[in-house]
């Protein structure tokens, strides 16, 4: 597994576990490990192909979805609307179906409308002034009223085969790949990625330093909202059906994944890997749930219980982080 | 762009925001009672009134953990937690006074729990709040099963239904706690702790503001009030459903802001948030009085938000430094 | 600051002698409602099954042919399809019977204090008829009491609240009932032996807790199925196609799962198909017919249930025009012409029956919603 904390950390000539401390998605891979190999040991579906395919299934939409918040977040703010864009998107895919639009021009077409929901949500936030929350408070709301009222409500079925693909096999882990390495690249070597995190780590300092943080908000919208294009085709691909009251809640599942992988609302800090990461966790939460037979009224507290203990740990990690190096 | 902004300032800087929010409501009031003759109906008023209260009090503890520099996610399920506790303990025959301590008790652990977690564990508070949220909704369904709990003294529903000088209840209890939390934010020292906890934690610190423990108090007054809002909703229903409450939070989130808190923290006030909550729920129940669906009102309340808080931010350039709420 | 506040009072003064100057206005300023109309009267509930209703409601038969009926519809979710359906059969039988629907609306996700809020503002609206389909059966009666009270007709469709006053229901079968076919469809769909999972939507739902139950009770009957898993969607498409996925590999020999909730069936039906496990695993529960015809035809839900809402919310609405205009409740066999039906009613009960439909291969395509 290689990542960006590697390179810096073999400077120091500290102990295995000082190396390894450094790591940021350190904790967030050891939680993953523990959850794994006690599923595995429970249940002898766990490690199984069958299995590891619908993980991967399972993960893809909230697993792209969250590399948009991630964005957001790093900029220090948060996006509350995507669940309401993807019911939004979803709505327009049911008439581009009715219309009988093949999918090399609903794909595009929906990942352009993405970016466009994306880039609304940047120019309010830049042009109004107000934090993102807010902003996207708003546009949560107005988004999923839109979806509403444009497609009564009406959902589409018997979708054809061109449009199931992007949910089935190994499509979706593809998809999710593609824009992991994609994002983890531009966020490490583009001038975009640096400005995104000198946004979030101090917004005046990197306005004084010359950086058009304006449009560099605006773009970071719309990147959040053209992933919601792909996960939209994901979501599609995967029910069969087109439901446009889809993705309520889906905000929060992002944010989980999100800072779970360490992204931190204080800004300026988190990786793709580790968002990815965040979501890997969230899907192996739930396919462990079913595989050790946990009734479902038990669900959220455990659920609730493991978000807490990976963040306890991701504490931990600061704390001794932090003592090491005033030591 | 010089133009509409010397309109701004010349026209409305000099207004202040919540002046505006309540020319908003008159002008709400009146084209409302033009349209539909029952909106001014004073029976129309007390019961939107009566149904809005139970909610401002939830955010009114929502406030202050804003303005604190928090947020809290998890009121909802503490709205329902604690009726289905109290009903759950009273059928099977414990006194009724014992019932709600138990209920109370209950939320003011979750309360210190989200404390705990957010002040000392460094928890970000809406991953926080939206674990225990989980948690607890959980829990909720493990206690009742899922089944709505409806075992309640006989004069339970003089709380919600009763009045007092002919003035229903829980209006006067509402007014009590406005008045009683407003002060408490502006004449006392703990509100001085939370404005300046809130502007900036560091400094607060600094200045031997025990900030930690501010944050606690904060979380578990919200938990108490969240708890109240549940005893007064149950008492309205003379029921308990383990589903009440999946959207306050939100609800509650988007007074606070409209009401012109920050969400940055420091900065904001009860009154605010208080005729937020009347504008939203006005504006919902003039809507269905001309019979406009759920869907179009969210349209409209996301407006509303935005261009409520697109103004409040642009009015600011030209109005610093007037009013100083923070001490 | 001083000013300002002088400036607020003063709004608040004036918007204030604006309310009651305008309310003053009016020529019926509303009586002050009867307090306490809830509790008091929640004893006598029962009183809503006798033909006629208590005294003060002089709301049967007060209407003239000539009159339009006012209808307020409020359901458990505004926005779902299957409401959706319901108000345009509703729309349709208002069309037919000179009654207006004034608003058919309901809260966005499944909320019984924001139904209560519509009804509230319904009652305020002083419609003469509002039809109810409740998110909680115990949670709705002070209100609809209230509206009772307030003289206004309250028939409940789709689900119940029996120990309120509404006047009657009209359904295709309560919770248990349909619970109960799903029950019986589901051991006959397994030849009474294997394995088998349930879904539902939300699990603080009582109509689909209520329905759950139902169906544990049938299979009771039979020792050799086992329920290996309840799981819960909160009516999220995905979650529900991940959750059948995720019970397939944890149960190698699952037969079937069961759904209570519209998403359910047409969910775990995807699920099977893009596992290829069609021919091993079957669905079935309540689903819409136009959201399984693929399914259905490709037999991975061999038979699914429901009836047709627009059917139900065209009886309601006839029911309510009924009550107004001539003072009758529904009676057994009574006929709501071509588009309703005739209705079942037991004798000495206040809830009318639509019939249900099994969907098979043989007749999915033949219906509109």
């Amino acid at each position: 597994m290689k990542n960006s904390g590697t390179k810096n950390v073999r400077k120091e000539t500290g102990g295995l576990l000082d190396t390894l401390i450094r790591i940021p998605e350190i904790t967030i891979v050891l939680f993953i490990v523990i959850v794994s190999v006690f599923i595995g040991i429970q249940s002898e579906s766990f490690f199984t192909t069958d299995n590891f395919v619908n993980i991967s299934k399972q993960i893809a939409v909230n697993g792209i979805l969250s590399i948009g918040m991630m964005l957001v977040i790093i900029a220090k703010g948060v996006d509350l609307s995507i669940g309401s864009v993807l019911a939004l998107l979803c709505a327009v895919t049911g008439t581009l179906v009715e219309q009988n639009a093949p999918i090399w021009v609903a794909f595009p077409a929906i990942l352009a409308l993405g970016a466009f929901f994306g880039l609304l949500n940047g120019i309010l936030v830049v042009k109004l002034k107000v934090a993102p929350i807010i902003v996207t408070l708003g546009t949560m709301n107005i988004y999923r009223g839109i979806a509403q009222v444009y497609s009564g409500g009406k959902w589409t079925s018997n979708l054809p085969d061109t449009y199931i693909m992007w949910g089935q096999g190994l499509m979706p882990i593809c998809l999710l790949i593609i824009v992991a390495i994609l994002f983890a690249v531009i966020m490490k070597y583009t001038s975009f990625g640096r400005h995104v995190y000198a946004i979030g780590s101090n917004e005046e300092s990197a306005r004084l330093a010359g950086i058009r943080v304006d449009r560099t908000k605006k773009i970071i919208f719309t990147c959040s909202g053209l992933l919601i294009g792909f996960a939209t085709m994901v979501f599609i691909g995967r029910t069969g059906v087109i439901q446009p009251s889809a993705g309520t809640g889906y905000e929060m599942d992002a944010i989980g994944a999100a800072v779970l992988g360490g992204v931190s609302f204080a800004g300026g800090k988190g990786t793709v890997l580790g968002t990815v990461l965040g979501a890997v966790l969230m899907g192996l939460i739930m396919n462990g749930m079913t595989l050790l037979k946990i009734s479902a009224n038990y669900q959220g507290m455990i659920t609730g219980l493991i978000i807490v203990l990976a963040l306890l740990l991701d504490t931990f990690r600061n704390v001794y982080q932090g003592r090491r190096a005033r030591a | 762009m010089t133009k509409p902004r010397q309109f701004w300032k010349g026209t409305f800087a000099k207004y202040n925001y919540q002046f505006v929010l309540l020319l908003f409501l008159a002008v709400w009031f009146v084209v409302m009672g033009i349209v539909n003759h029952s909106f001014l109906s004073m029976n129309n008023i007390a019961t939107v009134v009566t149904r809005l209260s139970e909610i401002a009090i939830i955010a009114m503890g929502m406030t202050i953990v804003v303005i604190a520099g928090g947020f809290d996610l998890s009121v909802g399920t503490i709205m329902a937690m604690v009726p289905c506790i109290v009903g759950l303990a009273y059928g099977q025959g414990v006194p009724f006074a014992v019932c709600l301590a138990f209920g109370f008790l209950a939320a003011m652990a979750v309360g210190l729990l989200n404390g705990v977690l957010i002040a000392k564990a460094g928890f970000q508070p809406i991953i926080g709040t939206l674990a225990t949220m989980t948690a607890l909704r959980s829990l909720i369904y493990v206690i009742t099963k899922g089944k709505p709990i409806s075992s309640f003294p006989e004069n339970y529903m003089q709380l919600a239904h009763g009045k007092l000088l002919g003035i229903p209840i829980p209006i006067l209890l509402m007014l009590a706690f406005a008045v009683f939390f407003s002060w408490i934010m502006s004449h006392t020292k703990f509100g001085r702790f939370v404005y300046a906890t809130g502007g900036n934690i560091k400094a607060a610190d600094i200045a031997g503001i025990h900030t930690a423990g501010l944050t606690i108090k904060v979380y578990v007054l919200s938990a108490i009030l969240s708890a109240l809002a549940g005893i007064l909703y149950s008492s309205r229903l003379i029921s308990a459903s383990p589903d009440a409450g999946a959207n306050t939070s939100f609800d509650c989130v988007t007074a606070v802001l409209l009401g012109g808190t920050s969400i940055a923290g420091g900065k904001g006030n009860i009154q605010g948030t208080v005729l937020g909550i009347i504008i939203l729920n006005f504006i919902i129940n003039g809507f269905n009085l001309i019979g406009i669906n759920a869907y179009w009102q969210m349209i409209f309340k996301g407006c509303v938000l935005l261009a409520a808080i697109g103004y409040d931010s642009r009015r600011k350039p030209g109005f610093k430094m007037v009013k100083q709420k923070t001490a | 600051m001083k000013k300002m506040k002088k400036l607020l009072a003063i709004l608040l003064a004036a918007s204030m002698v604006m309310m009651t100057g305008c309310s003053g206005k009016q020529a019926d300023t509303p009586a002050p409602q009867p307090e306490e109309q809830t509790g008091q009267e929640a004893p006598d509930a029962k009183q809503g099954e006798t033909e006629a209703p208590e005294a003060g409601n002089s709301m049967a038969g007060s209407k003239t042919d000539a009159d339009t009926i006012k209808i307020g519809i409020v359901v458990k979710q505004a926005g779902a399809p299957y409401f959706d359906y319901a108000a345009g059969g509703a729309k349709k039988a208002a069309a037919d019977l000179n009654a207006e629907i004034v608003s058919y609306t309901g809260p966005t996700s499944e909320d019984v204090n924001q139904e209560i809020t519509f009804i509230e503002d319904l009652i305020t609206q002083k419609v003469d008829a509002i039809l109810v389909s409740t998110a909680d059966s115990t949670a709705i009666i002070p209100t609809i009491n209230k509206a009772m009270d307030a003289g206004i007709a309250v028939f409940t469709f789709d689900i119940d609240a029996p120990d309120s006053n509404r006047l009657f229901c009209i359904t295709a079968g309560n919770a248990e009932e349909s619970g109960t076919a799903i029950g019986e469809s589901l051991a006959k769909a397994v030849d009474g032996a294997g394995q088998v999972a349930l879904l539902t939507g939300g699990l603080g739902s009582d109509t689909l807790n209520r329905r759950l139950a139902a169906i544990e009770e049938v299979l009771a009957d039979y020792p050799d199925i086992e329920i290996v898993a309840t799981e819960a969607c909160d009516d999220d498409f995905e979650k529900c196609v991940s959750q059948v996925e995720n019970l397939m590999q944890t149960y190698p020999e699952l037969k079937a799962v069961a759904g209570v909730s519209t998403v359910n069936p047409p969910a775990a039906a995807m699920a099977i198909k893009s596992a290829k496990k069609d021919g091993q695993v079957i669905s079935l529960g309540i689903a819409l017919p136009s959201q399984i015809t693929e399914y259905v035809d490709s037999g991975i839900i061999p038979e699914a249930i429901l009836w047709d809402p627009g059917v139900m919310g065209y009886d309601a609405v006839a029911a309510a025009c009924d009550y107004l205009r001539n003072g009758e409740l529904p009676t057994d066999g009574k006929d709501y012409g071509e588009y309703g039906g005739k209705i079942v009613v037991e004798s000495g009960d206040s809830v009318a029956y639509i019939p249900s439909i099994v969907f098979t291969k043989d007749n999915v395509h033949d219906f509109e919603f």
